[in-house]
């Protein structure tokens, strides 16, 4: 019975991760499809590829932080993981209907916060983690804004006597190929982690693996699998639908913005802060923006942002916390 | 007219600063080096506001 219910959790866990590549593979490859350096069909399995592939780059430090770093590991428990699980993937779909650009991560660290507290306590908490998390939802859009903003007055400083415009926009448009892969690598590095971490914590939970432990090949490989097979099946869509949607960047502020972002996610990445792609990529482009003046930014998406960082910890926690209390009545 | 860009780039410079003590000291850099970053971004974009008014006022000058 135990066994059934370890396997329905990691199925679980596994769903979000693909949700998160099928929702979040717009992030990658906008620019890249707005810009016409590759179709939008290319674009999907360049960015699937490049999640994939993320393994072999970054370690399981963000996996570790979310698996002990965040909740005492010995309040975790199957009903705990699954409440948190569902917490994450309730508001993410709420926020997907609203429109609002929530965090996958922060829901997820919100719903297994409110599920543990809900079961154990407040003293379930691990302060330090839950600071540093805290701390960096604030600081990685703004790390992006920076970079961005930082990278697109540099490149347009170096190429500004340039008089061969035609080839420079080719330049930048191969760039572009390059800095999506990398924003694409820390996607898949930081995001699937996540998933990584949530699976080592059933694995421990359930007493299949000791506390401590580190993350095993097949729980990377799944992971890593989900997210890009989520980015292969839903970015197509996304980027179909959003086709006209998407604002024009020149691909010399693709190329800026998504350096700045997946420079971002490198750094958080091999620190084991797990992030938001999605915010980390906006500030980025607010950045690129905000070189040529601030009226050239569409605050009204950095302000849907700023509501999302008030609203997504406590309404995940709240709908996870809900849901253990369900599972306790019914247990 | 006020420079909005340079008075973002202070706030967001303060907002920073004032995330130095909660962050652990294996990170503090980051906010450290990002409050700098923000502070001598908001002078730079005063500055360039600054010479741009100045530049346009010669031209009103010159144009009468």
């Amino acid at each position: 019975m135990e066994l059934a219910g370890v396997v329905f959790v990691v199925g679980i866990a596994l769903v979000f991760d693909f949700v998160n590549g099928f929702h979040d593979a717009a992030n990658s490859i906008a620019t890249v499809v707005s810009t016409r350096v590759l179709s939008p069909r290319l674009a999907v399995a360049w960015a699937a590829f490049f999640n994939f592939v993320a393994f072999l780059v970054f370690g399981t430090a963000v996996a570790a932080t979310i698996a002990s770093g965040v909740i005492d590991p010995q309040a975790l428990s199957i009903g705990v993981i699954f409440a948190g699980l569902i917490g994450a993937i309730a508001w993410n779909l709420i926020t997907f209907y609203l429109g609002l650009p929530s965090s996958s991560s922060h829901a997820l660290v919100g719903g297994m916060a409110g599920a543990a507290v809900a079961k154990s306590g407040f003293e379930v908490l691990i302060g330090e983690g839950i600071r540093t998390i805290g701390v960096f939802i604030i600081l990685s859009p703004l790390l992006g804004l920076a970079l961005g903003m930082i990278l697109m007055v540099g490149l347009q400083w170096a190429v500004h006597r340039y008089q061969k415009v035609d080839r420079v926009n080719r330049f930048f448009r191969r760039g572009q190929l390059v800095s999506a892969a990398a924003f694409s690598l820390g996607h898949g590095g930081n995001d699937a982690q996540k998933t990584m971490g949530v699976i080592l914590a059933v694995l421990v939970g359930a007493g299949h693996l000791p506390v401590g432990s580190d993350v095993p090949l097949w729980v990377v490989l799944s992971a890593h699998t989900a997210i890009g097979l989520g980015t292969l099946t839903g970015g197509w869509r996304i980027v179909k639908t959003m086709g006209s949607r998407i604002t024009r960047l020149q691909p010399v502020g693709g190329v800026a913005a998504e350096s700045a972002a997946a420079a971002t996610l490198f750094f958080t990445s091999f620190a084991g802060i797990p992030v938001s792609t999605t915010h980390t990529i906006t500030g980025a482009i607010v950045g690129v923006g905000a070189s040529r003046r601030l009226s050239a930014v569409r605050w009204g998406v950095a302000g849907r942002v700023v509501w999302a960082w008030i609203l997504t910890i406590p309404g995940a926690w709240i709908i996870a916390a809900a849901t253990y209390a369900v599972i306790a009545t019914v247990q | 007219m006020t420079d909005r860009r340079a008075l973002f780039f202070l706030g967001a410079s303060l907002v920073v600063a004032l995330l130095i003590p909660l962050t652990d000291d294996e990170f503090r850099f980051v906010p450290i080096g990002l409050a700098l970053v923000y502070a001598v971004l908001a002078i730079a974009s005063f500055l360039d506001h600054r010479s741009r008014q100045s530049m346009a006022e010669e031209e009103d000058r010159h144009s009468r």
